[in-house]
């Protein structure tokens, strides 16, 4: 399914959102005792982004949600650190590359 | 390539659909992509981030809806419990179930809960429209299957759902019948094909002890003789080329039950000594067998021919008339009984309606008077089948004349001087001159030009001049000089 040039600009931005949600639960985490609704709060993130890449036509992020998922179970932080770091580099990378178009 | 919609080449918006959609998902990018797909196909949207608040909508009918997609792992409330509470008041909305989590288990979980179906994350979109269209076919099938079980259960007659007439001749039928009902005597049916006979059996059947048993029907006349005979009585395993195993024969597949032998009257001889055979000693031989095996299914029996007047040309044992002849129970032909006519047209127009989802309403007064003035040759089938016509062919909210079908040969006023069934002009039971033959014969083609003098002539193939003069003997009915 081909999407409109504006609806994929509005997937990514929210994704932009969510890197910076995913950063900050990151650095709150070792600080927190209930760092498990932290973990809960990341692993809905991954769940929902699994469940929405591919759609949007990017598989990859379908990939990461799923690894971000199961991160999160396993409360692996440097793991979630890991991959937030390639989740922020691929969304800018599409973004770059619809605003190039 | 990007488009400004979606994609229209892959998934072309014809047969724009009008239906209510509930889409329930705490992911707001899916919301709104799943929105705007199926706004641009016509359906109506609303959306929902909490189950919550779509169950109360749809529990309190502010929202009237005709399927819902749904996530299954929301924060609040769960797909699998949206659709269980669902369904303590709603068993029939379809329900799709949308998840990341694609196990078998789950998906069985949400089918027993009462899911229509389950569509895996990431979404295919086009599937879950199929998946959706689907649902709202499913839908419309069993709106429709509950609006035609009311519609049949509207109807009562003794106590029967589905049962139509108000006639004197209808009732003194019917009313035989559940006298009979009760007991065990031979019951055979009398009437014109397509007058109701198989309704009359019906109502023995629901009436009796016997209501239930199976109800197995039969035309004999639409059965080739050999292949009657194995359908009646069975067969056993290798009893003929290509008897590959046992068959049960309808005698005792009808056991318990009632066995209807509709058109009796064109049963093979050899058959009716079969026939008469296994209605005197209650037990049958399946073909290919020598055991006999006993039945219990009440037969009964129906026919439009005249069975003394076959009987008499040899064409039906005269022990199986009397055998059968015990209490004969006679169906009206529906020209003689006018008061069922609306009354039947008003239930098909009712019926085709709904199979045909056309809105009509009823008729106008003239559809109602030419449909009381038609001959109906064919009987209730034929009032049946012109009310499907003019339901499919109809443009207006009511059936008019014109849509019903040109049966003007047949109206009442011609069939008054016929037979019916022979499509003779009238019954030869009385000797009559040939002059009154002739004069009948003016009269007929008369009428049925509507009494078109120019045509009538040239139909009969004399001048106008001799018409006149025919017209004008005082012999000729006064009615077609008015």
């Amino acid at each position: 399914m081909i999407l409109a040039k504006d609806t994929k600009l509005k997937y990514l931005n929210r994704r932009i959102d969510e890197i910076e949600q995913l950063k900050n639960y990151c650095l709150l985490i070792p600080e927190n005792i209930n760092n498990l609704e932290l973990f809960a709060s990341i692993e809905m993130i991954g769940h929902k982004l699994k469940g929405n890449g591919s759609t949007f036509g990017y598989p990859e992020l379908t990939q990461l949600g799923l690894a971000i998922e199961g991160a999160a179970k396993k409360l692996d932080l440097e793991k979630l650190r890991e991959l937030n770091l390639k989740f922020e580099e691929r969304v800018r990378n599409y973004l770059r590359l619809l605003n190039d178009i | 390539m990007y488009l400004s919609n979606f994609d229209e080449v892959k998934f072309p918006m014809k047969n724009k659909n009008h239906s209510s959609l509930v889409i329930i998902d705490d992911d707001v990018d899916l919301l709104d992509l799943l929105s705007a797909f199926f706004r641009q196909r016509g359906y109506k949207v609303s959306t929902f981030e909490d189950a919550r608040l779509a169950l109360d909508e749809i529990e309190s009918k502010k929202l009237i809806v005709d399927a819902v997609i749904s996530d299954l792992k929301l924060p609040v409330m769960s797909g699998l419990d949206f659709i269980k509470r669902i369904r303590t008041f709603n068993s029939v909305l379809p329900i799709i179930l949308m998840t990341a989590e694609g196990s078998l288990e789950i998906a069985v979980e949400a089918i027993e809960a009462g899911a229509y179906d389950f569509v895996l994350k990431p979404l295919h979109v086009p599937q879950l429209l199929i998946s959706v269209q689907r649902a709202l076919h499913l839908n419309s099938i069993q709106a429709e299957n509950a609006n035609l079980k009311n519609l049949f259960n509207e109807q009562d007659f003794l106590g029967l759902k589905g049962i139509i007439g108000k006639s004197a001749g209808f009732k003194k039928a019917m009313e035989l019948a559940r006298r009979v009902s009760s007991s065990q005597a031979s019951i055979i049916i009398f009437g014109e094909s397509g007058s109701g006979k198989e309704v009359v059996a019906k109502a023995v059947h629901e009436l009796g002890e016997r209501k239930s048993g199976p109800f197995v029907a039969i035309n004999c006349s639409a059965i080739p003789e050999n292949l009657l005979e194995s359908e009646l009585f069975g067969y056993a395993k290798g009893a003929f080329t290509g008897a590959v195993g046992n068959k049960l024969g309808l005698f005792e597949e009808a056991n318990k039950g009632t066995l209807f032998l509709d058109e009796i009257g064109d049963l093979a001889l050899p058959l009716q000594a079969k026939l008469l055979r296994v209605l005197q000693e209650r037990k049958i031989k399946r073909i290919g067998e020598n055991q006999y095996r006993e039945i219990t299914a009440r037969v009964i029996c129906a026919t439009h021919k005249d069975l003394k007047k076959e009987v008499e040309k040899g064409n039906f044992r005269e022990d199986l008339y009397f055998r059968l002849n015990v209490i004969p129970i006679y169906m009206p032909p529906l020209r003689e009984r006018k008061e069922d006519i609306i009354p039947l047209s008003e239930y098909f127009l009712k019926k085709f309606s709904l199979l045909n989802n056309a809105n009509i309403k009823g008729f106008t007064k003239n559809a109602i008077k030419r449909l009381e003035s038609l001959a109906w040759k064919g009987n209730v089938r034929e009032l049946e089948n012109a009310i499907e016509r003019a339901v499919v062919l109809s443009n207006s909210e009511f059936v008019d004349v014109d849509d019903l079908p040109d049966l003007e040969v047949e109206s009442l006023e011609t069939k008054n001087l016929g037979e019916p069934k022979s499509n003779a002009l009238f019954s030869i039971n009385t000797i009559m001159s040939l002059e009154d033959m002739n004069k009948k014969y003016i009269e007929f083609i008369f009428k049925k030009n509507g009494f078109a003098k120019e045509q009538t002539a040239k139909e009969l193939g004399i001048d106008r001049k001799t018409l006149y003069r025919k017209l004008k003997e005082p012999e000729t009915s006064e009615v077609l000089l008015q």
